[in-house]
């Protein structure tokens, strides 16, 4: 089960995910991040503080919007994964690729 | 006591089946005594290789996936079989957790993540079956 909420502060869009990402639910996130980051702006914060499990299903589609708003001249900054889904990360070397900040107001800062 | 207990469960190779048969494995993970992080990666790794086999394996959707689990004295074992093409995950190359943003694929990280977490992978192709076993000692 995977739940997705989607904000805006000023020129950032906050993409905050809940539950699970997995083979079933990464069509979802993908969606989420491709209306965010085609509409008024390319960046983007994704919140996974609230996400407790993340295959590869889901790195396949962060990996996806993070090319996505680089080209629209944007960026994904990810907020606070969990420690298995920072594992999730490190092994696919993602962590030296994204920018990962504890709170979200201190990624939706970095854009400000 | 028996040297062995064996659990079986088979499911139509679809997305919407795979949290069912990673449940499956976790609870008989429980079972054998595995720690939370332990069952975690049985359960990860169930999911990546079902999902291959389900988006990759198949060409028509109504194929079947059966997993075994087995608990033996010194350690538990999930077997995964299905009837598509051969196909020896073992021989997928590895990606390069290095690779800069704009040389990288998208995805093709499942299998490297199965073999993280797993301490001893066999694949086998006989009679129209692949067989994949994953093993952690107990």
């Amino acid at each position: 089960m995977l739940e997705i909420a989607v904000s805006d502060v000023e020129n950032v869009k906050i993409v905050a995910a809940n539950g699970r990402i997995d083979s079933m639910s990464a069509g979802k996130l993908a969606g989420a991040l491709s209306g965010a980051i085609t509409g008024s702006g390319a960046n983007i914060v994704l919140d996974l503080s609230a996400v407790d499990y993340m295959s590869s299903a889901g790195l396949r589609e962060i990996v996806a919007a993070l090319k996505q708003a680089k080209r629209a001249s944007g960026d994904l900054r990810v907020v606070r994964p969990s420690p298995r889904v920072m594992e999730v990360f490190e092994m696919a070397g993602l962590d030296t690729i994204i920018r990962i900040f504890p709170t979200q107001n201190e990624a939706t800062s970095s854009y400000l | 006591m028996t040297a062995e207990q064996k659990y079986l469960i088979s499911i139509v190779a679809a997305l919407e089946n795979i949290e069912t048969v990673c449940g499956f494995v976790a609870s008989i993970a429980n079972k054998a005594g595995l720690n939370a992080e332990r069952v975690h990666h049985f359960y990860l790794s169930t999911e990546e290789i079902c999902t291959n086999i389900i988006e990759h394996g198949y060409v028509h959707p109504s194929g079947e996936i059966k997993v075994i689990c087995r608990i033996l004295t010194d350690r538990f074992m999930v077997t995964i079989i299905d009837q598509a093409p051969p196909f020896n995950p073992l021989q997928h190359a590895d990606p390069d957790p290095l690779t800069p943003l704009n040389e990288r694929r998208n995805g093709g990280w499942g299998i490297f993540f199965v073999k993280q977490y797993i301490e001893q992978i066999t694949y086998g192709y006989a009679e129209g079956e692949n067989r994949l076993t994953l093993t952690g000692w107990r």
